[in-house]
């Protein structure tokens, strides 16, 4: 891919976009959301008893002057909270699609590229984590908005190949990562193994996900007729089967029945999903399914 | 049934090996492909994996079925499909139309013209047949000329049959029958009948065997009288006389008087009255005298059924002989040679009267010389060796001259001395006439640039002995021949019959070189045998035979009329009935052709890529989470 990945007009269009997160996540200043996490803030959160060895700046004179006890103040902090963006690279990124439509990995790269370049602006670090059957080397992008284009030639170098694994990535992941922040997981969530218990996982050890799951027209729908060889495209492995109608609707219910599944997942942990088709607009997804998932996390706030 | 020229076996075979073709095909079209995908788990939890053996059947079968009935049915619509009988398939049927001469005449009985009837006739004949029939309209004459091609379009064939008309040729019934009969069998379908249609006169008794199968006679009023012959040609030896000459025919059976009348550029001739018995021939001559150009026209008041051959015309051009100016200064000597004849027309002048007014067509110079040469062709005798028209290379005393005998003008005459003679220079294009051992003596220069054409005579040909000797004469009468082509040349004029013309060519031309042109300077092919010249005309025109003595201007504009009956036996005369030709077999491929057509279309909407653009689109699943029912899952 020789081309930039975004346009320069594009990429002004993002600028009024940011990041948002729905969990409390504990750590130092300089986030754009609210914590429930008490910390050194300037907004008052509420009071709490003293205990030796708190900070004795923070204790209420004016209450241990009228109950003579001891009542610490605590205050609303917005923390800095990890971003982290798992770019799937295995080789079912690239099957399926049609001669109209971008692979998936491409489309995933460029999405990528569009949420590292929505986060510089507000000045947030991201960290590109490519995996497939395990955690690649990362590429960290912080320092605001000129810092973009290490990270753009980082993706148009990226390669997918080879199979997925789950399991083990989630497994690197949970001990490479222990700080809790929000994890972006763009992928396919197709392949040999199974992905929603290390998904699980992943969420009970405390990261928000959000899950953004591409499909081609071909992965959902398939066009064939008639006897056919189905060859994985991971794990080489092949079916011999016969598609009618009544096949290929079986398959599609099945296809949305595990998109269902993982969006069930997603929401059951406070986390968010969609599914994009990669004949859509990446402006589309980006100020419409996206916004339309943060503005319905800011509903269920008030 | 039947399928073109297959048999049953060899049609099935053709379908079969054409079946099995498109098998072939559909089966590779269906055979397995193979594709990655990026999973295969929902494949199988939708139980749509077949691990069997490959099946032995043909899936969709249906599909085959069409596109093979669909096959058989384009076959059979290709190969003409007919039910019916064979014999009753449509036929091809060869009508000759009678366009000679006699078409133009009146019918029997009739106020109609023979060619009116003969229109009506084939229009009954075509409404009888049966549709299916195909027809080739043909105007016989002299010569077959097919109107139209075979054609069941009976609009077409009437259009044809409204533009025949008669035409100025006897009827040669050997050579259109003929045509019929190979035109038939050049027909694809079953043969048809060979039809004539007309007043049954040909030119000529031919004893052929050659027949039509149906007459649909026409009865032309025979009472005709007509000019079969007119010529005219200068009388020898008497300029601006005129020989005319007309012979008239009676063919009918009745014995008429005529009145003859002749004009010349509009002045009538005394009138003849002329009498011909049945069938009989009479002539008549006429000589008169006359310098102008005009049309000489005989007519006779027939008042007959056939007025084509009841007037004719020759056009006679102004009959001038040739103007010699001669400049000599012993004319006495020169008139026996220059004046004797009356294609010349000379006039003498001293030599020192040079130029002289006078418009001249050839101009004699006799041993003199001019400042300014002479405009006209010019005959240069003996001139003076310094000033002569031809480099004059030396001269020569007492040589013996020698006449070519070859060349385009040859002289034949013994071999003379002179006493003395100028031997001129000759280049490229100069023809040497006589000559000395040394060089030419007698030359003639064509014409170049603005001199005209030019001959040298290098000795006094006036002088004794040559004067008296033959070849004198015939030297002068070469050189004026040469010099001034065609003046002594005789021409005759005949108004003659459309068709053939047979020429007797006088002794002297046999050997000559001929040529026959018509008057678009166009050459008209024709072939001699011994003393005879014959060419075809097979429309009015007029044909010029050209040799060197005689030009003869045929113009052919009266008709060939036939006088012989045609008595065609074992023939079927008449209009066949309407039963004669039973109904056709039916003919349905258009109805195979388009069923084919529908299975096809129903196969492709059933089978093919149409069923793919008629799938529904699937509704999509709902991308993200929008409503507080979905987050209340948590």
């Amino acid at each position: 891919m020789s081309q930039p990945l975004l346009d320069r007009r594009f990429l002004e269009q993002l600028e009024r976009l940011t990041l948002h997160w729905q969990k409390s996540f504990s750590g130092l200043v300089g986030g754009h959301n609210i914590s429930h996490f008490a910390g050194a803030g300037q907004e008052f959160l509420d009071h709490r008893t003293f205990y030796p060895g708190d900070d004795l700046r923070s204790v209420n004179w004016r209450a241990y002057m009228r109950f003579e006890k001891l009542f610490l103040k605590m205050f609303q902090v917005e923390p800095r909270v990890p971003v982290r963006l798992l770019i799937d690279t295995s080789a079912s990124m690239l099957a399926g699609s049609s001669p109209d439509e971008p692979t998936k990995f491409d489309y995933a790269r460029r999405l990528a590229a569009a949420l590292v370049y929505i986060g510089l602006v507000r000045l947030d670090s991201i960290l590109l984590q490519p995996f497939a059957d395990r955690l690649l080397d990362p590429f960290l992008s912080s320092g605001g908005r000129h810092r973009f284009q290490p990270a753009e030639n980082w993706l148009r170098a990226l390669h997918a190949k080879g199979p997925t694994d789950y399991f083990e990535t989630t497994r690197q992941y949970l001990g490479e990562y222990p700080q809790r922040g929000l994890t972006i997981i763009l992928s396919d969530f197709l392949g040999a193994s199974d992905c929603l218990r290390p998904l699980q996982y992943m969420a009970d050890f405390g990261h928000e996900l959000l899950l953004v799951q591409l499909w081609t027209r071909e992965d959902r729908e398939p066009a064939d007729d008639g006897e056919i060889e189905l060859i994985d495209s991971e794990s080489g492995a092949h079916v011999r089967i016969t598609l009618d109608t009544a096949a290929r609707r079986l398959y599609t219910e099945s296809f949305d029945a595990n998109s269902e599944q993982l969006k069930k997942l997603a929401l059951r942990n406070g986390g968010r999903y969609t599914g994009i088709p990669v004949s859509t607009a990446l402006g589309d997804v980006l100020f419409g399914t996206l916004a339309l998932a943060e503005k319905s996390r800011r509903a269920r706030a008030v | 049934m039947f399928f073109l020229n297959l048999t049953g076996p060899e049609f099935l075979t053709l379908l079969a090996t054409l079946g099995g073709f498109i098998a072939a095909l559909y089966l590779l079209d269906r055979a397995k492909g193979r594709k990655v995908v990026s999973t295969l788990q929902f494949w199988v939890s939708a139980g749509a994996t077949d691990q069997r053996e490959p099946r032995k059947r043909v899936r969709e079968p249906w599909s085959l079925v069409l596109q093979l009935v669909s096959l058989l049915l384009l076959l059979l619509a290709i190969s003409r499909l007919e039910w019916g009988n064979r014999t009753n398939r449509g036929r091809d049927h060869v009508i000759l139309l009678d366009t000679s001469s006699w078409a133009a005449a009146r019918a029997a009985g009739s106020n109609e013209t023979v060619i009116e009837r003969e229109r009506e006739q084939v229009r009954r004949y075509l409404n009888a047949l049966s549709p299916n029939d195909r027809v080739m309209l043909v105007a016989a004459a002299s010569v077959a000329e097919p109107l139209t091609r075979f054609t069941a379009d009976r609009a077409e064939l009437n259009n044809a049959l409204a533009r025949a008309h008669a035409g100025f040729s006897a009827l040669n019934r050997e050579a259109v029958i003929a045509f019929a009969t190979q035109a038939r069998n050049w027909s694809e379908n079953n043969a048809g009948e060979i039809v004539y249609a007309g007043p049954q006169i040909t030119e000529r008794d031919q004893g052929t065997s050659l027949t039509p199968d149906r007459v649909l006679a026409v009865a032309a009023d025979r009472e005709n009288c007509g000019i079969r012959e007119f010529s005219v040609q200068p009388q020898p030896n008497e300029a601006n006389t005129w020989h005319a000459f007309v012979r008239l025919k009676n063919y009918g059976e009745r014995s008429r008087t005529l009145q003859l009348q002749m004009h010349y550029a509009s002045t009538p001739l005394a009138p003849r009255r002329v009498a011909i018995p049945a069938g009989g021939e009479t002539s008549v001559e006429y000589i008169f005298s006359t310098q102008a150009a005009g049309e000489l026209v005989a007519a006779i008041d027939a008042g007959d059924s056939l007025a084509s051959d009841d007037r004719a015309s020759i056009f006679l051009p102004r009959n001038d002989a040739l103007r010699v100016t001669v400049y000599t200064d012993r004319p006495e000597a020169l008139k026996p040679l220059v004046a004797a004849g009356r294609q010349l027309r000379a006039d003498f002048f001293p030599s020192s009267a040079y130029p002289a007014s006078t418009a001249a067509d050839l101009v004699v110079l006799d041993t003199m010389t001019v400042s300014s040469p002479p405009v006209a062709p010019a005959l240069w005798i003996n001139p003076p060796k310094e000033r002569a028209p031809l480099p004059v290379r030396s001269s020569v005393t007492n040589a013996a001259i020698a006449w070519n005998g070859s060349g385009s003008h040859p002289l034949h005459a013994k071999t003379l001395r002179v006493a003395d003679a100028n031997i001129f220079e000759t280049f490229e294009g100069d023809e040497t006439l006589a000559s000395v051992a040394q060089g030419a003596v007698v030359v003639i220069r064509g014409a170049a640039r603005n001199l005209p054409k030019t001959a040298v005579i290098g000795f006094d040909p006036l002088a004794a002995p040559l004067r008296f000797e033959v070849a004198t004469p015939l030297l002068f009468a070469t050189l004026l021949d040469e010099l001034s082509p065609g003046a002594f040349r005789t021409r005759t004029y005949t108004a003659g019959e459309v068709g053939l013309a047979r020429v007797v060519l006088d002794r002297e031309e046999q050997r000559g070189p001929v040529r026959v042109n018509n008057n678009r300077g166009e050459s008209v092919p024709f072939t001699r045998r011994n003393n005879e010249l014959q060419f075809f005309s097979g429309r009015p025109e007029t044909i010029h035979v050209v040799s060197d003595e005689k030009e003869r201007v045929f113009d052919l504009r009266l008709p060939a009329v036939a006088e012989h009956a045609w008595n065609v036996p074992d023939t079927t005369s008449g209009l066949p009935a309407s039963s004669a030709f039973e109904p056709p077999a039916l003919d349905f491929w258009k109805w195979l052709a388009a069923a084919a057509a529908v299975l096809l279309i129903v196969e492709w909407y059933l089978f093919g890529r149409a069923r793919r653009l008629r799938r529904p689109a699937l509704k999509q699943p709902q991308t993200a989470h929008k409503t507080e029912e979905e987050l209340a899952i948590r």
